[in-house]
């Protein structure tokens, strides 16, 4: 009986992985290779076609640079609030406990419903966001209507969903940091500033580093929060690979190209985790 | 001689709990104390008040004649050796030690030179490359006390620093570091709970207990003259045997039919008889001992047993004759009974 647990478990998990990622992940890779004008038409083998088009497209690499931006700045500014949230919330004071709930509480939050009170809150007419910077006598921002206001608002969306991931992950790697340490520091005649890159980062490298792998392989691939709120415009100024992607394939119909945009999604992802794990090892040498 | 260190009635209050309750202490140059008590006595705390680590509630704090009652760690001119050696784990052995000279702005330089001389005097300037994973515990209390040493302080400070080390190596440990304290003739406060260590290392002995300090003197004074029957129980190994007697014209009454020999200068009534396990000595009459175990140490037999309904321990020289269910008499020397008060537990008489 516990001879075949092992294996038997083993099995589920790898048909489940074969059916539902694998098998889909091949299928989209190998639609890349092909036209096909709907989902239900048929399929014409038109060999490397479909990335010659695409690579040769403006629009590509508009989306490329787009995402990099999207990504970077987001991870950035999640990272570094994230921080600084933790450090602020690993004080002791009170009411720490519930600010520390709180602050985890956007994470929470189903995207949808996050933008959608990020659009109600800046509503032309209704918003509170609009009414308050009205009130203050400042001319109106328009958030989504000018290319660059739009990219800073996804990112500012972004940002306050997600930081919370940053900032509790870091919250809960500050507990494991040995007190004697910092009174070592302390001791040896570091202030604040120094004992948080002497002690702080460094023994929390190992977690930071997983944080931005895991946050920018999310944000390089996050598609509902832009589509949601910008749809990728105005102008393709936010645009990125996946919204790119969803749009030749379900909005022009162009499987193709379409899938040949997030295969090279993909490509592009694998290579910069490639390089990450090369220069951040995750298990590094004592 | 000037004291390099000054406790004058240093307190610390956690909110309603008081952890240490007015210490004094007076430490001279070059002097080695030790704070030694059990766990939850204040001594780690009192420490770290010295260090900085902890406020002081209140009394004031003067190193080097200077009152650094409110000052941070670092102006302090001290350095400490944490019980957990506290390096730091992503630098190397040489960054580790030359950390605290750099943030004091020294030179790279002079810092170099400064951890190469105090880890040729520690014996580890091989591996000043490495990190502190690839130490052994030995080895990393020796980057420990190096980063101390390299600071060259006014005061070291010592909390438990050999508690984790295995029972050799700390012996080993205990050695070397009295010998540098020697060489260096620096002061040091040394916190541990292990009254061997204390007994072999201290210049002076500060015993504490429950935030107070029970008695402070030389190890052999402290041994010779315990000033509460607390301290008699905590100093020495084997434990000092502790029984309720009764004191009547120099003799003393555990139970019916068990009397030993006393010091006559004390009075008359009920007292605590403290008599240390090496003092009893089996001989031709005194007080009948029924031995139920032996326990042979080499060089010495230790006897545990009962006097009347007391049990207590003897330490004799060797002895292979004697098994568990034999009764012999003991007797200890009058003057090595120790008397104490049994309602204050304080030291009576002028026994020496």
């Amino acid at each position: 009986m516990t001879r075949w647990l092992l294996p038997g478990f083993l099995f589920v998990g790898a048909l489940a992985t074969l059916i539902l990622i694998v098998g889909p992940a091949l299928y989209a890779i190998s639609l890349s290779f092909y036209e096909q004008q709907s989902l239900t038409a048929d399929p014409i083998w038109v060999g490397l076609n479909n990335y010659a088009t695409v690579l040769g497209s403006a629009e590509f690499w508009n989306a490329l640079g787009n995402g990099f931006f999207y990504a970077g700045v987001a991870i950035l500014l999640q990272v570094v609030l994230g921080i600084g949230f933790a450090l602020l919330l690993h004080q002791s004071f009170r009411g720490r406990t519930l600010l520390r709930g709180l602050a985890f509480l956007p994470y929470l939050l189903p995207t949808v419903v996050a933008v959608l009170t990020f659009k109600w809150m800046i509503d032309g007419s209704l918003g509170i966001v609009t009414i308050l910077v009205d009130d203050l006598g400042l001319p109106p921002i328009y958030w989504f209507e000018t290319e660059s206001a739009a990219m800073m608002s996804v990112i500012l969306v972004s940002v306050w969903l997600w930081t919370p991931f940053v900032t509790t992950t870091f919250l809960a790697g500050l507990q494991t940091v040995p007190v004697q340490l910092y009174e070592a520091a302390r001791v040896d005649g570091a202030g604040p500033i120094r004992r948080f890159f002497h002690v702080t980062l460094p023994m929390l490298r190992p977690i930071l580093t997983v944080i931005i792998l895991l946050r920018g392989v999310w944000m390089f691939n996050k598609f509902d929060i832009i589509w949601l709120t910008t749809g990728g415009g105005p102008l393709g100024a936010t645009e990125h690979l996946p919204v790119l992607a969803y749009r030749q394939a379900f909005t022009l119909f162009d499987i193709g190209n379409g899938a040949a945009t997030a295969t090279l999604s993909f490509l592009v992802l694998m290579v910069i985790v490639t390089l990450y794990f090369w220069l951040f090892p995750m298990d590094e040498k004592k | 001689m000037t004291d390099v260190i000054s406790l004058q009635t240093l307190r610390k209050e956690y909110g309603s709990v008081v952890a240490v309750e007015g210490v004094d202490l007076e430490v001279a140059e070059g002097e080695l104390i030790v704070l030694l008590g059990p766990s939850g006595c204040g001594k780690s705390t009192t420490l770290r008040m010295v260090a900085g680590l902890e406020t002081i509630t209140s009394g004031r704090l003067l190193i080097g004649g200077r009152d650094v009652t409110k000052l941070e760690p670092k102006d302090r001119d001290i350095a400490m050796v944490f019980q957990n050696y506290a390096l730091y784990p992503h630098k190397t052995i040489r960054a580790n030690m030359a950390f605290g000279l750099r943030m004091r702005g020294m030179g790279a330089a002079e810092a170099a030179e400064r951890v190469a001389s105090a880890a040729d005097m520690l014996d580890i300037a091989h591996l000043l490359d490495r990190k502190p994973a690839q130490l052994s515990g030995g080895q990393m209390q020796r980057v420990a006390l190096g980063r101390a040493l390299v600071r060259d302080p006014a005061v070291f400070l010592l909390d438990e620093p050999l508690s984790n080390l295995d029972a050799k190596l700390r012996a080993r440990m205990r050695e070397e570091i009295a010998l540098l304290q020697k060489r260096i003739g620096k002061a040091m406060l040394y916190v541990t709970h292990d009254q061997t260590e204390a007994m072999t290392l201290a210049d002076r002995i500060v015993i504490m207990r429950d935030g107070h300090v029970q008695q402070i003197g030389s190890p052999l004074e402290v041994y010779d003259r315990p000033a509460n029957a607390f301290v008699a129980g905590f100093i020495g190994s084997p434990e000092m045997n502790l029984v309720p007697a009764t004191l009547d014209a120099g003799q003393l009454t555990l139970a019916d039919g068990v009397r030993l020999s006393a010091p006559e200068d004390v009075g008359a009534g009920p007292v605590i008889a403290g008599i240390r396990p090496e003092a009893l000595e089996p001989s031709d009459e005194g007080a009948p001992f029924v031995i139920q175990g032996v326990e042979q140490l080499g060089s010495q037999t230790l006897f545990i047993g009962t006097l009347g309904p007391h049990r207590i321990r003897v330490l004799a020289g060797r002895r292979d004759d004697l098994v568990a269910g034999a009764t012999i008499p003991v007797a200890a020397a009058p003057s090595a009974i120790h008397l104490f008060d049994p309602t204050t537990n304080q030291r009576m008489g002028s026994t020496v």
